[in-house]
């Protein structure tokens, strides 16, 4: 203490300094610390008894690299268990049957296609000045819109799906974002109808609908794949970036483990 | 006449390119040697800081050395009056380091920027149709799957400086720009020096110090055990092995057993001795290597390697082809030596076209 006593004056200044340094890495990197992904490895497991046919197990394969981050199986029609289904649900107010159909008649019509594909053409075709009036125009005073608008503007999605090395060129993003929709329908259909929402026809009705959405847009895993992985960073750049690596992680095994439905289903021929 | 009116069309495309990209080639020139000025200063002084603070170290072990050393450094010898005549020239040294470091990393910036830029603008130019792009990461995953490199491993070190991606006839092909850093026998050796104390500083001294001063390299380019174009697409041909071409050479050979990642490889002996004085093949089957590697075949690829002017490997394996052709300078940089003329076009054409042209060279299906 008496060696702090002694000190001159811009000793004191120098002290406080390196404390509040000491101090401001300390709680920054406690906080990068406490968000930091959970990278778990994919299991892909298999349920002893299922009784999807192969065209519906084909197209429940659209929602694994999510499917994998809950741990739900690869080969049934339902999702973990009812609790978990259930507050995945009500976040997105989904845990009736009208609000279940509300947003699934929505992803089914439109999705988040709907905002990609004309805020990306208009992006592509359009000069800058006029973006403001075309989105106006065709979206009315719609928030989310004018946010995926900065997430497509400043390529956040993109620059981000590039330091993975999870896209390569820019024209990928040309593939638009069915596959993302496409792989949500499924997902939720398979929560709802484990938490009794919807009858497992219903479920399968909406699965066989987004089989279709699938197959009039892609011809391959890797087309599909490259598509929902667009779609999820586009459209999930408001949560966590921790959330966002721990999908991108499951998404990069999905594509590459032989024994991912994705390496194990054969795309159909058409 | 087809392929003399595509030739045709791409000498203009080449001189049209070389037209607007002249003064950035220049502009390159002049840049990377503002950058390889500072480079070898900066290391000038670091091999000098080196040596002083070995000599610094040597005085507490061999005093008698004092009495030896030249008059000039005597006045950096503490004494009473003067207890840290030692210290003030390296905390010099430090300084200039710094000072060098600083402006070092600022020539280089602006010197790859630039680089990116053109090589940007010239492949657009001369290829629009197909799709680009820079800083991308490695293609690890076909790297190691290629087996084209005994000592990879999926954490070693791999950049990429570009990636191009082309359908031509329903086939798709990649053309990567990539630098490997292997740890092959040399650097597993030099791995080993690092960690013996004191003689570590000298194999600093010769690995870091000594080869950025003399090496004509950028700083990027200098440690890579592969630096080239690495292509890879599908064909029809579904094989349960694989089959690697490599060039005959001891050094090639040499490596392949010594990493002792390929223990299932055989050694094929073909007949067509064109291919054999500049090919040796490795196989997991014998029936297959020759399946795969037709007479025709052996000699398109004499015929390919010719074109590039460069040594080349091929590996054929699950329904894909695997090529690398060895680059010193890498595929999307510059050649050092002054650039402003219309070879340096002419070579970035003609190794890319030829690279895209691969399936129709080799009569892949």
């Amino acid at each position: 203490m008496q060696m702090l006593e002694n000190l001159p004056w811009y000793g004191y200044i120098i002290l406080a300094l390196g404390i509040a340094s000491y101090a401001y890495k300390y709680f920054k990197t406690a906080k990068e610390g406490y968000d930091e992904s959970d990278l778990k490895t994919a299991k892909f497991n298999v349920a002893q008894e299922s009784n999807l046919t192969k065209q519906e197990e084909f197209a429940i394969a659209f929602y694994t690299p999510i499917a994998e981050w809950f741990g739900a199986d690869t080969n049934t029609l339902t999702f973990l268990n009812q609790k978990t289904s259930n507050r995945y649900l009500q976040r997105w107010r989904m845990d009736s049957p009208e609000g279940y159909w509300d947003m699934t008649e929505y992803f089914m019509k439109d999705g988040r296609r709907w905002y990609y594909n004309f805020i990306y053409n208009m992006i592509k075709t359009q000069p800058e000045a006029q973006w403001d009036t075309l989105m106006k125009d065709y979206f009315g005073e719609n928030d989310r819109a004018f946010n995926y608008l900065k997430v497509l503007k400043t390529n956040k999605a993109l620059n981000e799906l590039k330091q993975k090395g999870l896209v390569t060129f820019d024209a990928e993003l040309d593939l638009g974002i069915a596959g993302y929709d496409a792989g949500v329908l499924v997902g939720q259909a398979r929560k709802a109808f484990t938490a009794n929402i919807i009858s497992e026809d219903e479920a399968l009705k909406v699965i066989n609908f987004a089989r279709e959405l699938a197959l009039e847009h892609f011809s391959s895993w890797e087309e599909f794949g490259k598509s929902f992985i667009i779609g999820f960073a586009f459209d999930q750049q408001h949560r966590e970036r921790s959330y966002r690596e721990e999908v991108y992680h499951m998404y990069k095994q999905v594509l590459e483990k032989p024994e991912s439905p994705w390496n194990t289903i054969d795309w159909p021929q058409v | 006449m087809a392929s003399s009116l595509k030739f045709g069309c791409m000498q203009e495309l080449i001189e049209k390119t070389y037209k607007l990209t002249q003064k950035s080639l220049n502009d390159i020139y002049k840049k990377r040697k503002t950058a390889q000025f500072f480079q070898k200063i900066m290391w000038v002084i670091t091999g000098l800081f080196f040596v002083a603070s070995l000599l610094n170290m040597s005085v507490s072990y061999f005093p008698d050395i004092v009495n030896n050393i030249p008059e000039f450094f005597k006045q950096f010898q503490p004494s009473a009056s003067n207890p840290y005549a030692m210290t003030y020239p390296l905390i010099g040294l430090m300084l200039l380091l710094y000072i060098t470091t600083f402006m070092f990393t600022k020539a280089f910036q602006k010197f790859k920027i630039k680089e990116t830029e053109t090589i940007t603008k010239m492949v657009k130019l001369l290829f629009p149709k197909v799709d680009f792009a820079q800083n991308t990461m490695a293609p690890v995953n076909q790297i190691v799957t290629s087996k084209l490199f005994a000592w990879i491993k999926k954490e070693a070190p791999i950049y990429s400086y570009g990636q191009i991606r082309s359908k031509v006839n329903y086939i798709e092909i990649n053309i990567a720009d990539i630098g490997i850093v292997e740890e092959n026998v040399s650097n597993t050796f030099i791995d080993a020096l690092m960690r013996i104390p004191f003689l570590n500083m000298f194999v600093i001294l010769y690995q870091y110090v000594f080869k950025n001063i003399v090496s004509g390299k950028s700083a990027d380019n200098i440690y890579y055990t592969y630096r080239g174009m690495f292509c890879w697409l599908q064909f029809k041909k579904n094989l349960n092995g694989h089959t690697v071409i490599l060039p005959s050479n001891q050094r090639a050979k040499l490596d392949r057993v010594l990493s002792l990642n390929f223990k299932e490889e055989q050694k094929i002996n073909l007949e067509d001795p064109r291919f054999t004085n500049q090919f040796i093949v490795y196989s997991t089957d014998q029936v297959e290597a020759r399946y795969v590697l037709s007479t025709a075949l052996m000699e398109r690829i004499v015929a390919l390697k010719e074109k590039f002017n460069q040594p080349i490997m091929l590996s054929f394996q699950n329904k894909q082809l695997y090529l690398a052709v060895k680059n010193e300078n890498g595929l999307f940089s510059f050649p050092s030596g002054k650039l402003d003329t219309i070879n340096t076009i002419k070579e970035l054409a003609n190794d890319i076209k030829t690279a895209l042209e691969i399936a129709k060279e080799l009569k892949m299906k």
